[in-house]
């Protein structure tokens, strides 16, 4: 808020500026936002939220800046601000124009973020799993998931794809007007992953075009059909098949350009390398070793992703650990 | 069944909100069903399935938000839209008010907005340097809308102020406009092309709503706080915002409005209004005109509003008593039968300073010497102009543009006063100010008027309403109201103070009226 004549001013402040002015340090960054921010990159600030911003740069890759309450994510660069801070109302702008010089990311006139003391976040490996704990897993979900049934997003799934997972087939779409039109993707998505888990082919069959429809499908910031798909895809990476994630991805990739919006695509690109955020990976071990003591505490976090994003997530997870089961325990 | 769509292009917002919104909005009656998606291919069929699709939705792309609504006429499908807009694009707004996060210290308050590079300072005097000059060490322009600062202080603050190029906006600086941004007391006015710097809230009020109602808006209006013009200040603050309007490229021409400036800052503001290569106006109320000067130097502060519109528009403008001579002439003749006894005076009460030394400043050689800001003895001389906003009036109790009391209690006392004939009165409007000024002034009006009455007399009023049609208060509300209490409405101060001395001296009559200042 000032005149164009005082900003002018400010930016060409002379030496006794103090170069540290409202300076916020980051302490956490995610592989894919480290290797976007080269030194010398200009950056604009593409989307302003109440608890994070997102930034571009020239080459079209995002950065997503904000404090602990983001949780640590690929494109995430979690900051010491306050967590109560809202960055719709900080003086952030959207289209206001950032640089990163190496040590130090200014955006418009007044905000700097330092990394001089920051870590590089990577998800925990999975810890040792087996068959029976995911089937464990599975059902503990199904049990503790009925807490959090809704019918928005792709929630429902939850619910259908963990019932009696040992029995599955036959099971019939829920009638939400998303799921609905949803339905044939999914299930088609759902062949072609357990055709790829089984066949250990070293080159992999493109998905049908049916899939399309989850491209972008759902309300939200991230579509629940992209989140569904980002599920997959990490869990492709888990269940052992980086190839299929990679297959997947270049398959979104063609469409998504024109079928979703640039920061779903930029998550998508993520799961595609087998990243999520934190919470994900985090109830991905849970449901592997089946920790059901860990379990609800982790549904509570799945539940504030987004509107529906951690269900949406969830759902594509669940629905590519049924398809390993099925792929490994009942092959034909 | 009426499906109606809009578009926010390049729209992102977070879906918690988004299924906030959308529940409020289907919650609304003849609304079926909402919906908000991005406007992606799928999302097309989507809404394509539940049939709520239409030609202008197919056009939103992927980064595009669709608003959708399903309603039962056309008209409640237009509201729920704009019900959906407004509360997406007031959200902002309302976080900013709903006193979510309140800080305590201007560091925390920073630290939840590390992007602000203004701050509003309204603390008592005592405290009033030590804030600003924090402010000042962070960066941060200052408004400065605390009074009883000492000009020692003030200094330090400037000199503090200058040294970082930034502005500080006081103290006792009521009004400033920043990118169309009111603080303080402060009129609702659109955003334009003219620039002002200000000594004066209420100065500064004046001009942009004279400006409003002639059509023009704003680019900015910089307030320098009331003494910046003074020998010791030095005028600080007003030649670095000449200096900051003279280069904005959103200001097309600037106006200064002060009182006189001292002799020795004189030539150095002359030098700063020189230097704009644009279009000045100066308005120092009570200062002589400088001939020669490319400056148009106006007495007025209506003057000043019509004399950078002229100049803007390449049109000859030359000062008048009246816009409306011929109107004034029909209400002389209905208010002039309500005789006033020979050697009535004025009584000036007025909220805004600078319209109080502008009321004493065209009067006094009409009428003869006025006392400004003393206290009242109307025995003892005719005419007199009391400025309630000064500091003595507003220790420990706030500025009688917010609470009336202290004026509407002296209005009624006026009723007693046997020299006193006519009452005049400024009503200022806009954000800060009273919500009903008018109601508590008519009523206080009535009570003096019954008082005077009962004694044989005759008490005029005459005001000036300061304000614009957007106003939260209603300049033609409040203007009304004073009407319909017989209170005699003039468009600027500066025309009611002369109406008023018309009241006091008829003989005057044809001089003002031939409308050449």
């Amino acid at each position: 808020m000032f005149t164009e004549t005082i900003t002018h001013r400010n930016l060409n402040r002379p030496v006794w500026f103090p170069k540290d002015r409202n300076t916020i340090p980051v302490t956490s960054i995610g592989e894919m936002a480290r290797s976007a921010l080269t030194p010398g990159s200009r950056w604009y600030v593409l989307a302003v939220f109440q608890r994070s911003f997102y930034c571009q740069n020239e080459k079209g890759l995002l950065i997503c800046i904000g404090s602990f309450s983001i949780g640590a994510g690929p494109l995430n660069a979690v900051c010491t601000a306050a967590d109560t801070i809202n960055w719709e109302i900080s003086g952030l702008w959207r289209g206001e124009s950032g640089i990163y010089d190496g040590e130090i990311f200014r955006i418009g006139e007044r905000l700097t973020f330092t990394f001089e003391c920051v870590c590089d976040w990577k998800p925990k490996p999975l810890p040792q799993w087996d068959k029976n704990t995911l089937v464990q897993g599975l059902d503990a979900l199904h049990e503790t998931a009925a807490n959090y049934r809704h019918t928005d997003g792709f929630n429902p799934l939850i619910w259908i794809l963990t019932k009696d997972h040992s029995k599955r087939g036959g099971e019939s779409a829920p009638k939400t007007p998303l799921i609905e039109i949803a339905w044939d993707g999914i299930q088609s998505l759902a062949r072609w992953l357990k055709g790829g888990m089984s066949s250990h082919r070293t080159e992999m069959s493109l998905p049908s075009q049916k899939m399309d429809i989850l491209i972008g499908l759902g309300s939200g910031l991230t579509p629940s059909g992209d989140d569904f798909l980002a599920g997959v895809m990490v869990a492709l990476h888990a269940f052992g098949h980086p190839k299929m994630a990679q297959s997947l991805g270049q398959y979104i990739f063609a469409k998504a350009n024109i079928r979703t919006h640039a920061i779903s695509l930029a998550h998508l690109r993520c799961a595609a390398r087998g990243v999520g955020g934190e919470q994900l990976h985090t109830i991905l071990s849970i449901l592997f070793t089946a920790d059901t003591e860990a379990l609800n505490r982790s549904l509570n976090a799945v539940d504030t992703i987004g509107h529906t994003s951690g269900w949406d997530l969830l759902a594509g997870v669940v629905m590519t650990c049924n398809a390993f089961l099925e792929a490994n325990l009942y092959p034909n | 069944m009426t499906i109606k769509t809009e578009i926010l292009t390049s729209f992102y917002q977070d879906s918690v909100i988004l299924m906030r919104i959308a529940g409020q909005i289907r919650t609304r009656s003849g609304v079926r069903e909402f919906a908000a998606f991005m406007g992606t291919p799928s999302n097309h069929a989507l809404l394509e399935q539940i049939g709520m699709t239409t030609d202008e939705g197919r056009s939103a792309e992927a980064n595009d938000l669709i608003l959708t609504v399903d309603a039962e006429n056309e008209k409640e499908a237009e509201a729920a839209l704009t019900a959906a807009k407004e509360r997406l694009m007031a959200r902002r707004q309302a976080i900013e008010e709903s006193g979510e996060f309140r800080p305590r210290t201007l560091d925390t308050a920073l630290r939840h907005m590390p992007g602000a590079n203004l701050v509003t300072i309204s603390v008592p005097g005592t405290y009033a340097k030590f804030e600003t000059m924090r402010a000042l060490r962070r960066e941060l322009h200052v408004f400065l809308f605390s009074d009883n600062v000492s000009l020692e202080e003030e200094i330090e603050l400037k000199q503090e102020a200058l040294k970082r190029q930034l502005l500080c906006m006081g103290p006792d600086q009521g009004t400033a406009y920043l990118n169309g941004i009111g603080l303080g007391f402060a009129n609702r006015v659109s955003r334009g092309r003219i620039g002002c710097v200000a000594a004066s809230g209420t100065g500064l009020q004046a001009v942009v709503s004279r400006l409003a109602a002639l059509g023009e808006g704003i680019s900015h209006g910089i307030g320098v706080g009331g003494r910046d013009l003074s020998k010791e200040v030095a005028g600080m603050m007003t030649l670095f915002a000449i200096e900051a309007l003279a280069s904005d490229l959103g200001t097309e021409a600037v106006v200064l409005i002060s009182k006189p400036p001292h002799p020795a800052i004189l030539p150095k503001l002359e030098d700063a209004l020189e230097k704009t290569d644009k279009p000045t106006v100066a308005c120092c109320i009570g200062a002589s005109e400088t001939k020669g000067s490319r400056t148009t130097w106006v007495k007025t502060l209506d003057g000043a509003a019509d004399a950078v519109i002229a100049k803007l528009n390449n049109k000859e403008w030359s000062p008048a008593y009246f816009s409306d001579p011929e109107g004034v002439q029909t209400r002389l003749g209905r208010v002039q039968k309500r005789h006033l006894p020979k050697g009535s005076g004025i009584l000036g009460l007025f909220t805004g300073g600078t319209l109080a030394y502008e009321t004493q400043f065209l009067i006094e050689p009409l009428l003869g010497p006025v006392r400004l800001n003393q206290d009242i003895d109307t025995s003892d001389h005719p005419h007199w102009i009391v400025d309630l906003g000064d500091d003595v009036y507003t220790v420990g109790r706030p500025h009688p543009m917010i609470d009336p009391q202290v004026r509407t209690e002296m209005i009624s006392e006026a009723g007693l006063k046997s020299d006193v004939g006519v009452l005049l009165l400024d009503l200022v409007l806009g954000k800060g100010s009273h919500p009903e000024p008018a109601k508590l002034l008519v009523d206080a009006y009535k009570n003096a008027r019954c008082a005077a009455e009962a004694d044989g007399r005759q008490l005029l009023a005459v005001a000036s309403v300061i304000g614009t049609a957007s106003d939260p208060q209603s300049i033609a509300r409040q203007t009304a109201q004073l009407e319909a209490a017989g209170v005699e409405v003039l468009p600027t101060n500066a025309e009611a103070a002369y109406f008023a001395t018309l009241l006091i001296k008829p003989e005057l009559t044809h001089k003002l009226l031939e409308n050449k200042r």
